[in-house]
């Protein structure tokens, strides 16, 4: 678990591109919006997967904003409802719908619908505020950070310079 | 001293564009990013290259940039393909080793928890890409006998179509089930827990057989126990218990009170002789007129609230002895309801024994479908524990912490999610009959298909054996839910118990059954409309010389062939109602009606007179009980009386005592006038 946390603020603090993280915690908050246990998160992990982008991140917020997501199921369910029952997307929906294996995604549930098109559409606002976040803290925080007289104490300790070492090379 | 290299990247002259794309851009961390842009100077040519004699710390540095510079291009990891890769080789090794295992694991915790009992599956497989599933056995234990198997079957094989499957549909195209047998001892116990079931109808049914046993065997009767059974449902004994306890309570308070009161009545009346006893000629003052008066006006302030008391009691006593005379005069009318409701029991009605042929029929019929029809109840209590245990999971889910949202549905290519097209079962053996059954047309959603649930059934068990046809329309607009078409020709009818009080030893015969059953529309009944006939009667009878035994064989021997017509109602509670209708009941009442109506009439009077038997002593107690009151009340009178004449004598001796006073007043009166008129004659006036 540290060496995951650890990870994740090597991450940070590397030069990797700010972009990696920001897309990661918005990835976690998508998929972690859509309730699992469906074809469609399957297929956003595998795609998530494959994307170059820290996986740390995104497994740590997917984790964290699994645990508020319970709180906007009214409004995913109202979202959802109201874009499966737009009579104009009836038709593609319908024939959607039965087209083979989609309906293993679930998507005719209000609650599934509403939980992707809210990501989709948050997903961009999101990723641009997670971005600046980092590239905010990389100008301003970082370098005060790294020349405190706590983190330079810290990195003296054997075992958590160890920690950031092993971290380091493994991102 | 250690000399790092310059990384190759670092080693190329630039135009400041390109090192702006190329190295610059991919640099994110200002600090770094200011001291590359730092390192690089314009040379005489105009590009852009790294300054000489650059510090080996810098050189260093520059070797982990472009690590990451290069690690910062594109946006797909495509070595984490091949760990995907791995991951469907390894599933997929998985599923051709495995998939049976965990087919044969799923199937059999699956149908355990449907069935309540063990289950087991032999040699499992299932063909993905064909969309098959074959096994060589399966059996289910009951769970309500658990060294029973309720169904056992041996290969069977079912055809799944995969396309369907994609599209969250399950359609079974053709199950083959052989070897198909019920109620089969098993090895081993088959129960998962130390559930213990309920004996099901068991009431009904031992009710049933009183009754008839009862009604057929009038001379065997056992009153006094048919009494003793039903005491609890019997109005009459807790009446008179009821009447009894309030009778009891009664007595001991109206004693209680009734001493008290005796005791004042005699501590009032010694007073009251005392100042009886006084002679009034005997005073010779006012003031002693005076104080005697006084005497007795306490003995009044005593006298009236007793007066009040007795009397108030003795009105009580009245009321509510009119109250228990109510009580107990409803007691007769709860007897006659009693015998009444026991009666029931005899069902000793002619009408009813009028129905003997129908009664045999009735018994036939009951053995004869009670079998299926306990199948049938099984077959729901399976389903219901499925639909509940649908219900669980549904409610484990909404346990968790996420809403589970609605399902918005959109018109699907017209299929259900569930159809099985077609059933084939075959099996049985000669102790249950050999089966054959075809299905067609299961299905969850029944008006997604054209056709409704139809079923073909031919059980043969011996010479006798059973057809069944019919249809299960479960579509929205069915005008008939249910409809069967039963023939079951050759049934052997043997009665060995008889009917010992009509003097029938033994019956015997083949009944030809054939019948119709419907539900109507959102009915919950199965109607079974009925022709049976039973051929080739054969009545063994008593060879007694009695009237009876002879009436009836010059009746039964002239009879070889006997219809029937009739109506079954079987519900979920059993079969709720039998009417069955022939010739030879008419026969047979104009036979032996009028022994059967003297029957009646001694069996209602034994009845009654055991019934009294049975509650004289709680009678004879509420007799005594009475009379022991009538007495209090006796006592409650007396009292008023003793109080009145205490009253009476108070008053005497008061208008004694007052004109004892008047007179001494007047006397004085007349005194004083005279010494007045003395004192008026003065001399000298």
């Amino acid at each position: 678990m540290i060496t995951f946390i650890a990870k994740i603020f090597v991450a940070l603090n590397s030069n990797s591109r700010p972009s990696e993280m920001a897309s990661a915690i918005t990835f976690g908050f998508w998929l972690a919006l859509i309730p699992g246990g469906n074809l469609l998160w399957t297929l956003l992990f595998i795609i998530v997967f494959f994307l170059k982008l820290n996986l740390g991140s995104f497994l740590l917020s997917l984790a964290l904003f699994r645990m508020i997501v319970p709180l906007l199921d009214s409004l995913l369910d109202l979202l959802g409802g109201l874009i499966l029952q737009l009579p104009v997307l009836e038709g593609y929906f319908t024939s959607f719908y039965n087209l083979p294996l989609v309906p293993y995604t679930q998507f005719n549930n209000t609650i599934v619908m509403g939980a992707f098109v809210a990501g989709l559409i948050l997903w961009v606002p999101l990723f641009m505020l997670f971005l600046q976040l980092v590239k905010l803290y990389r100008k301003t925080l970082a370098p005060k950070i790294a020349d405190s007289k706590i983190v330079k104490a810290i990195k003296k300790v054997p075992i958590f310079s160890k920690i950031l070492k092993t971290a380091g090379k493994l991102i | 001293m250690k000399n790092t290299k310059i990384p190759k990247l670092f080693r190329k002259q630039y135009s400041s564009k390109t090192l702006n794309k190329k190295i610059l851009k991919r640099i994110h961390i200002p600090k770094d990013r200011k001291m590359v842009s730092d390192l690089f100077v314009e040379n005489s040519s105009g590009k852009m290259e790294l300054k000489d004699d650059l510090p080996e710390k810098t050189r260093a540095k520059l070797k982990t940039l472009t690590k990451s510079i290069k690690k910062n291009k594109g946006f797909l990891k495509t070595w984490k393909a091949s760990v995907v890769l791995v991951l469907i080789a390894v599933l997929l090794v998985f599923n051709l080793f495995f998939k049976d295992a965990l087919l044969k694991r799923a199937v059999e915790s699956g149908l355990e928890s449907v069935f309540n009992a063990q289950v087991s599956i032999e040699k499992p497989h299932l063909s993905l890409f064909k969309g098959i599933i074959t096994y060589d056995s399966l059996s289910i234990a009951d769970s309500d006998k658990p060294m029973y198997n309720l169904i056992e079957t041996g290969k069977a094989q079912l055809e799944i179509s995969i396309s369907e499957l994609t599209g969250k549909r399950v359609r079974i195209e053709e199950m083959l089930l052989e070897k198909v047998m019920w109620n089969t001892a098993r090895s081993e116990d088959g129960s998962l827990s130390a559930e213990s079931s309920g004996a099901g109808n068991s009431a009904v049914m031992e009710k049933e057989g009183l009754t008839s046993s009862l009604a057929l065997n009038p001379e065997d009767i056992d009153f006094q126990s048919l009494i003793d059974e039903q005491k609890n449902n019997l109005s009459s004994l807790n009446l008179i218990e009821e009447s009894n306890e309030k009778i009891k309570a009664l007595e001991t308070r109206w004693s209680s009170d009734l001493d008290d009161m005796k005791n004042e009545i005699d501590d009032l009346s010694a007073k009251i002789n005392t100042v009886k006893s006084l002679d009034p000629t005997n005073i010779g003052s006012i003031e002693d007129a005076q104080f005697m008066i006084n005497q007795v006006n306490d003995l009044y302030s005593e006298l009236e609230p007793l007066k009040q008391r007795v009397s108030s009691a003795g009105n009580d006593m009245i009321g509510e002895k009119e109250n228990l005379a109510a009580l107990t005069g409803s007691i007769s009318t709860s007897i006659e309801d009693d015998i009444a409701y026991l009666e029931g029991f005899l069902n000793i009605s002619t009408g009813d024994m009028g129905s003997i042929a129908s009664g045999l029929a009735e018994n036939y019929i009951r053995n004869r479908w009670n079998s299926y029809y306990e199948y049938g109840l099984k077959a729901l209590k399976i389903y219901r524990r499925f639909q509940d245990r649908e219900k669980k999971e549904s409610k484990e889910k909404k346990g968790l912490r996420r809403d589970s949202g609605r399902n918005v549905i959109f018109p699907s290519t017209e299929k259900p999610q569930f159809l099985i097209n077609h059933i084939e079962i075959s099996g049985g053996d000669d102790n249950t009959g050999n089966l054959q059954m075809e299905i067609s047309s299961i299905t969850s959603e029944p008006d997604l298909i054209k056709n409704p649930l139809t079923f073909e059934a031919h059980l043969k068990k011996g010479n006798s054996s059973l057809n069944l046809d019919g249809t299960v329309d479960l579509k929205t607009d069915s005008e008939e839910l249910f409809r069967m078409d039963i023939h079951s020709p050759e049934n052997p009818v043997h009665l060995e118990q008889g009917f010992p009080a009509l003097s029938i030893n033994e019956i015997s015969g083949q009944a030809d059954f054939s019948g119709l059953s419907v539900i109507l529309p959102k009915g919950s009944v199965v109607t079974t409309s009925f022709d049976m006939t039973i051929n080739d009667l054969m009545i063994t009878h008593d060879k007694s010389e009695s009237l009876l035994s002879k009436t009836l064989s010059d009746l039964l021997s002239s009879q070889k062939n006997v219809d029937f017509k009739g109506e079954v109602s079987i519900s979920t509670e059993g079969i709720e109602n039998i009417s069955i209708d022939t010739g030879l009941d008419d026969l047979l009442t104009n036979s032996v009606g009028g022994y059967l109506d003297n029957l009646n009439g001694s069996m209602s009077w034994e009845l009654r007179a055991n019934l009294l038997k049975y509650l004289s002593p709680e009678l004879d107690s509420n007799d005594k009980l009475m009379s022991s009151l009538d007495l209090l009340g006796a006592q409650s009178l007396d009292q008023v009386k003793s109080v009145n004449i205490l009253e009476k004598i108070l008053d005497d001796k008061k208008n004694e005592l007052n004109n004892k006073a008047d007179s001494i007043t007047g006397e004085l009166k007349e005194s004083v006038l005279e010494k007045a008129k003395d004192v008026i004659k003065l001399p000298g006036f």
